[in-house]
């Protein structure tokens, strides 16, 4: 993928649906997209009404902006998520990302919006950066309608860069920087498959591999970059 | 030679699989530039999943045009992949025909107002390259080929074509200083195999393939902070620790990533200017840092804005 670009395509999910809940056992990521979820606004300043009687909620679909090593702590998922509204792009939306493929440029531009290709089948819908919201996370348990893949994710934060700090990192070295988390959560969704709870992963992540390897004796985590085979290989097959 | 067809002669899609992690008449991205010409097995393999990735990855393909299936339909054969000569730039939509454990058969379906240009290329230059090597295609196997067995390694292709892995293996020895020895440790090869890897004579396991790839990423990166790779991978990081190159083949890259993180760094990077005309900074390189991770102690108090219970 060139870099400014936009995948143009369902590339971008690891997989979606249209009813929750998507990979129930895989680990919550960033760009997850859960549905009817309850997001907050707060409107303009209004005489003798007080700040709370202002506050507008909305329910719909939400993306999970957290990085995976934010959206939890010790292990465990954060009380508090935070995620941006997921919604139906506006006529003018669509008329400026079609303006920009037109010059050449296509999907470059519009830099609060992270469009959502063929996430829904009548209408082009956007991640919008702009309308963020907080929830307590039991908000979203069982919700989850889609998960990024490795392109889609890199593509995602590419895009949030440059909405929140104007810097844009390479697709290449985005990919590759990302890609020790993938595998991990890849290997933490195989985890839960195999029926262990999630939080025990870390546990088991932080001990040395099994096996007679070269790399055996090496902590889990730390042949993530080079061996990611070799951990998932590691894996138990699952409890008695 | 394959005929290239009009989107309007488009007929050979089979009904779309809903089942099938990759559908078929489901359209995968592929680019193909002219330098070097390639197709871009990345976006390809992104659209994969599950056995059809694993597979996918297991080597690179070979374009080849069948016998038996639809003009302009190609099936990729996962071994080696040979250079399309194509002398422009061209976005082909490309097709699933059809899919199995190692083989994946596709149609390039080109846009039908680049028909008229890819016609006039093609008097002169095939899209396949007759002179690289093939493999059974799906036909032949059925008659008892090579029952669903990745095919072997190749014979070494011309220097000019190198497949993509020969070539990582070079750029992670040029820029690593180290010798195919040393490298071929990490993995652990001998070093006539690391050579072989070099040359597009052997290819590496879809498993060392990625260990190639993430060992360049960061090799890549160490150029940017260090005057002498090499030198930094032999050195103990610490007084009576192991050297870096100790730790690799022990697999332990995070380790020396964390030790990157904290070395200054001169990043390339440029002022770019999105549609809109706002500047920003394109950063080239790994924005990676030391990795630590959040006790439950020091995030999940939120007293104040959520209800006890």
């Amino acid at each position: 993928m060139d870099d400014g670009l936009w995948l143009p395509d369902e590339s971008i999910y690891l997989e979606k649906q249209d009813q929750p809940s998507v990979r129930p056992h895989r680990p919550w990521n960033q760009g997850d997209i859960f549905e009817n979820v309850a997001l907050a606004v707060l409107d303009k300043p209004k005489k003798d009404r007080e700040p709370k009687d202002l506050t507008k909620v909305r329910t719909g679909m939400a993306a999970m902006l957290g990085n995976p090593c934010s959206v939890r702590a010790g292990g465990r998922v954060v009380v508090l998520q935070n995620l941006a509204q997921v919604r139906r792009a506006k006529e003018k939306e669509v008329d400026r990302f079609a303006e920009y493929a037109d010059a050449g440029r296509a999907w470059d531009g519009s830099y609060q919006l992270f469009p959502l290709p063929a996430l829904r089948e009548e209408s082009l819908y956007v991640v919008d950066f702009n309308v963020v919201g907080t929830v307590h996370f039991k908000h979203l348990e069982a919700k989850r309608i889609a998960c990024l893949s490795h392109a889609g994710w890199t593509a995602l934060q590419i895009r949030y860069a440059w909405h929140s700090l104007r810097i844009k990192p390479t697709y290449a070295a985005r990919f590759f920087d990302l890609k020790r988390t993938w595998d991990e959560l890849a290997i933490w969704e195989e985890w839960c498959r195999r029926g262990y709870e999630e939080e025990g992963f870390a546990a088991w992540l932080r001990e040395p591999l099994g096996g007679a390897s070269q790399y055996s004796g090496t902590r889990r985590s730390d042949l993530l970059d080079l061996a990611p085979d070799f951990v998932r290989d590691d894996l138990p097959l699952g409890p008695e | 030679m394959p005929t290239k067809t009009k989107v309007d002669d488009w007929a050979v899609v089979a009904n779309p699989s809903p089942q099938a992690t990759l559908a078929k008449g489901s359209f995968l991205p592929v680019k193909i530039r002219t330098e070097p010409s390639h197709v871009d097995f990345h976006g390809l393999e992104r659209s994969m999943k599950g056995a059809e990735r694993t597979a996918f990855r297991a080597a690179l393909g070979t374009l080849a045009p069948t016998s038996w299936i639809a003009p302009s339909t190609f099936l990729l054969a996962l071994d080696h992949f040979p250079p399309l000569n194509l002398d422009r730039h061209v976005d082909p939509d490309v097709v699933v025909v059809d899919s199995n454990q190692n083989r994946l058969i596709f149609q390039i379906r080109w846009r039908s107002e680049e028909t008229a240009l890819l016609m006039d290329e093609a008097q002169t230059a095939p899209i396949i390259d007759p002179t690289q090597p093939r493999f059974l295609d799906l036909g032949e196997r059925q008659t008892g080929g090579e029952s669903g067995q990745l095919p072997a390694a190749v014979e070494a292709p011309a220097e000019k074509s190198l497949p993509p892995a020969a070539e990582v293996a070079r750029e992670l020895r040029r820029l690593s200083g180290l010798s195919a020895r040393q490298l071929g440790a990490i993995f652990p090869i001998a070093r006539e195999n690391y050579q072989r890897w070099m040359s597009g004579a052997l290819t590496p396991s879809a498993a060392n393939l990625q260990r190639l790839l993430a060992l360049r990423h960061f090799v890549r990166e160490l150029t940017n902070r260090v005057e002498s790779s090499k030198l930094w991978l032999l050195e103990p990081i610490s007084a009576g620790g192991s050297t870096p190159h100790e730790l690799l083949c022990r697999g332990d890259l995070r380790t020396l990533w964390d030790a990157v993180s904290h070395l200054p760094v001169a990043i390339p990077s440029e002022i770019v200017v999105d549609a809109k005309g706002d500047h920003g900074v394109s950063i080239a390189s790994s924005l990676r840092g030391g990795e630590q991770h959040l006790s439950e102690e020091e995030i999940d108090d939120y007293s104040e804005w959520l209800d006890d219970d």
